[in-house]
C-alpha cells in the first residue's frame, strides 16, 4: 500500500521538462524585436519618417542616456514613483478593508452596491481636473488620482474572492464549531487572497496611470509634466526615451508584486509571466 | 415548540440510544413554493453502532445527516443526541463531506491540527496524535505534504484523520469516498469499517451504493422520494468482522435483492 503511495506522490513531484530559457518561441520574438528595431531605424535614416513625427531608435537610446545621467530626472522619477506608489498603497488597503467591510454585512452591500456600481461606471481620468482644482499642482492630487483609479480593481476582486468559500469549507468550519473571527481568518481570507491580489496587480498598472494623467492635467514635477514639457519643445526622441522608461517602471513594478503573489500564494496556479 | 426537548424522551424512553430522531421533517421555500425535502423520520441509533442511509439522489439523505450534525434546522420534530436536544454543531461529532476540503495553503499536519487549533485545545498533544493518525489511515510520514501534491484518495485519507482528530463520539459521513474510484473506494471501505470497529464509535453513512451500505451496516435505512421517507429499517446479520468473503454468501445477496426490490431497481 505504502509503496505505491509513495509511488504516485514521486510521480506527482517529478519536475516537468525544464523549460530552457531560450526556447523556440523565445528565440522568435528576440529575432522579431530585431527585425522591427533595424527596420523602423531604416525607414528613419532613408527619410520616410520625419524625426519630429517618428525618431529612429537610436535617436532614442541616445535621449535615453542623456535623460538618465541628468539630476533633474531622478527628482521626477522619484515624484511619480512617490504618487503612483503611495497612491496604490493607500487605494488598495482601503479597497481591502472596504471590500471585507461590505462582504461581512450583506445589507450594507445591497445598500451601497447602486453606488459602487455608478462609481465604478465613472472614467476615472475625467476627475482628474477636479482634483488638481481640490489639491493644487502638488504631488496630493496625483496621489489622490492614482487611488482614486486603482481601488476599484482590488475592491470588487476582495469582494468576489471573499463570496467565493466553497459551501462544504464552511459547512466543514461550522461542523468544528468554529468562530466567525476563526472562519474569517483561517477559511474566508486566504481563499480570497488570489483574487486580492489579482486585483492588486491591475491596481498597480493603473495606478501609474492615475499619476500620469493627473501630471498631465497640472503639475509642477513629475514624469508626466517632464513628458509633456519635451513634447511642446519638440524633443521628441526624449518623448520617446521617457514612454520607454515609464514602461520599464510599470514592468519592474508589476515584475515586483508577480514575484510577492508567487511567494505569499506559494499554493496557487500561476502561469508564465513572459 | 418543536425543540422542546419531551421530558419523557430525554429521562427514561430512549435511554439505550445515542440518537433519536423523532418525527422530524424538513421543507423549504422555492419560487414561492413549499417544498418538503424529509417526512416524519422516525429513527434511533445506538452507541457504537454502525448505521448507513440509502437511498436515491433527492431522497433527502444528506438533509437528514446534516440535520443530526447540527448544520441544518430541522422544520419540526425531536432530535436528542446523548438525551441532549441538538440546537447546533457540537465538539463530538465530526463530519466528513464528499469533498475532502482540505485547506491547501496548510500541509498535512496543519490541516490535521485546524479542528484542535479551532476547538482551542492542546496543539502539543494534537502533534503526537496527528502522527498516530497518519499510520491509522496508512500515510505515515505525510506530515509536511500539501494537498496538490496528494492524491484524491490520499486526500480523503487525511480527511478521515482530521475527523477522528478530535476524538468524536460520533461520526457522520456524507457519500466520504463516493468521488473516488471503485478500488480506491472499496479500500478506504475496509480502513473505515477497521477504524469504526476498533474505536467503537458510532458512525452514519450516507451513500447511495448498495452492496457497500450491506457489507458496512449494522443497519441500513432506506429511504425513498418525494418527500424523502424511511422505506425500510434493516438489521444486517451478518457477523463481523467481515471481510470480501461475504460478499460470495447468499445471506448478503438476499439483503441486497430486497433492497433492489424496495428501490425498484433492476429489470422486473
Amino acid at each position: 500500500m505504502r509503496t505505491a503511495i509513495e509511488k504516485t506522490i514521486q510521480m506527482n513531484k517529478r519536475e516537468k521538462p525544464r523549460k530552457t530559457l531560450w526556447n523556440k518561441e523565445a528565440i522568435l520574438s528576440t529575432i522579431l524585436l530585431v527585425v522591427t528595431l533595424f527596420l523602423w531605424e531604416l525607414l528613419c535614416r532613408v527619410g520616410v519618417f520625419h524625426p519630429l513625427i517618428l525618431p529612429a531608435p537610436s535617436l532614442v537610446l541616445v535621449a535615453t542616456g542623456e535623460l538618465i545621467t541628468s539630476s533633474f530626472f531622478y527628482l521626477h522619477l522619484g515624484v511619480t514613483l512617490y504618487e503612483t506608489i503611495a497612491g496604490f498603497l493607500i487605494g488598495g488597503i482601503l479597497a481591502i478593508i472596504l471590500g471585507i467591510i461590505v462582504s461581512a454585512n450583506l445589507t450594507l452591500y445591497k445598500v451601497l452596491n447602486p453606488f459602487i456600481v455608478v462609481f465604478q461606471a465613472i472614467p476615472k481620468i475625467a476627475l482628474a481636473p477636479i482634483f488638481v482644482t481640490w489639491f493644487g499642482f502638488g504631488s496630493t492630487a496625483k496621489v489622490v488620482m492614482a487611488m482614486t483609479i486603482c481601488f476599484f480593481p482590488t475592491f470588487v476582486n476582495t469582494v468576489v474572492g471573499l463570496k467565493s468559500v466553497d459551501e462544504e469549507s464552511r459547512l466543514l468550519f461550522q461542523s468544528m464549531v468554529a468562530r466567525k473571527r476563526d472562519i474569517f481568518l483561517k477559511l474566508s481570507l486566504p481563499t480570497a487572497l488570489p483574487n486580492i491580489f489579482a486585483g492588486l496587480k491591475s491596481s498597480l498598472t493603473f495606478a501609474l496611470i492615475g499619476a500620469i494623467v493627473g501630471e498631465f492635467v497640472g503639475a509642477n514635477e513629475g514624469l508626466g509634466l517632464l513628458l509633456d514639457t519635451f513634447n511642446f519643445q519638440l524633443e521628441i526622441p526624449k518623448v520617446y526615451a521617457l514612454i520607454v522608461i515609464l514602461s520599464l517602471i510599470g514592468l519592474v513594478l508589476y515584475l515586483i508584486i508577480e514575484w510577492l503573489d508567487r511567494k505569499l500564494i506559494f499554493w496557487g496556479d500561476h502561469d508564465k509571466i513572459i | 415548540m418543536s425543540h422542546v426537548a419531551n421530558k419523557t424522551l430525554e429521562s427514561t424512553y430512549y435511554q439505550d440510544h445515542q440518537i433519536v430522531i423523532q418525527n422530524v421533517s424538513k421543507s423549504f421555500t422555492k419560487d414561492g413554493r413549499k417544498v418538503n425535502v424529509l417526512e416524519n423520520i422516525n429513527l434511533q441509533v445506538n452507541k457504537g453502532e454502525f448505521v448507513s442511509l440509502l437511498g436515491p439522489s433527492g431522497c433527502g439523505k444528506s438533509t437528514l445527516l446534516k440535520i443530526i450534525g447540527g448544520l441544518l434546522d430541522r422544520s419540526s420534530g425531536q432530535l436528542l443526541i446523548n438525551q441532549e436536544n441538538v440546537k447546533g454543531p457540537k465538539k463530538n461529532i465530526g463530519f466528513m463531506f464528499q469533498k475532502a476540503v482540505l485547506l491547501p495553503w496548510r500541509t498535512v499536519e496543519e490541516n490535521l491540527i485546524l479542528p484542535v487549533e479551532l476547538a482551542k485545545g492542546n496543539l502539543q498533544a494534537a502533534k503526537k496524535r496527528v502522527s498516530e493518525l497518519l499510520e491509522l489511515v496508512g500515510l505515515k510520514g505525510y506530515e509536511k505534504y500539501y494537498t496538490k501534491e496528494l492524491s484524491g484518495g490520499m486526500q480523503q485519507r487525511i480527511s478521515l484523520a482530521r475527523t477522528l482528530m478530535n476524538d468524536p463520539d460520533i461520526l457522520l459521513l456524507d457519500e466520504p469516498f463516493g468521488a473516488l474510484d471503485e478500488f480506491t473506494r472499496e479500500t478506504l471501505n475496509f480502513s473505515l469499517m477497521d477504524i469504526a470497529e476498533k474505536s467503537g464509535k458510532t458512525v452514519i453513512l450516507v451513500t447511495h451504493n448498495i452492496s457497500e451500505a450491506v457489507l458496512m451496516s449494522d443497519r441500513v435505512v432506506v429511504m425513498g422520494i418525494n418527500p424523502g421517507h424511511v422505506l425500510d429499517n434493516m438489521e444486517i446479520e451478518i457477523p463481523k468482522p467481515r471481510t470480501d468473503q461475504v460478499m460470495a454468501t447468499k445471506q448478503y445477496a438476499d439483503y441486497v435483492l430486497h433492497i433492489r426490490e424496495l428501490l425498484g431497481v433492476g429489470r422486473t
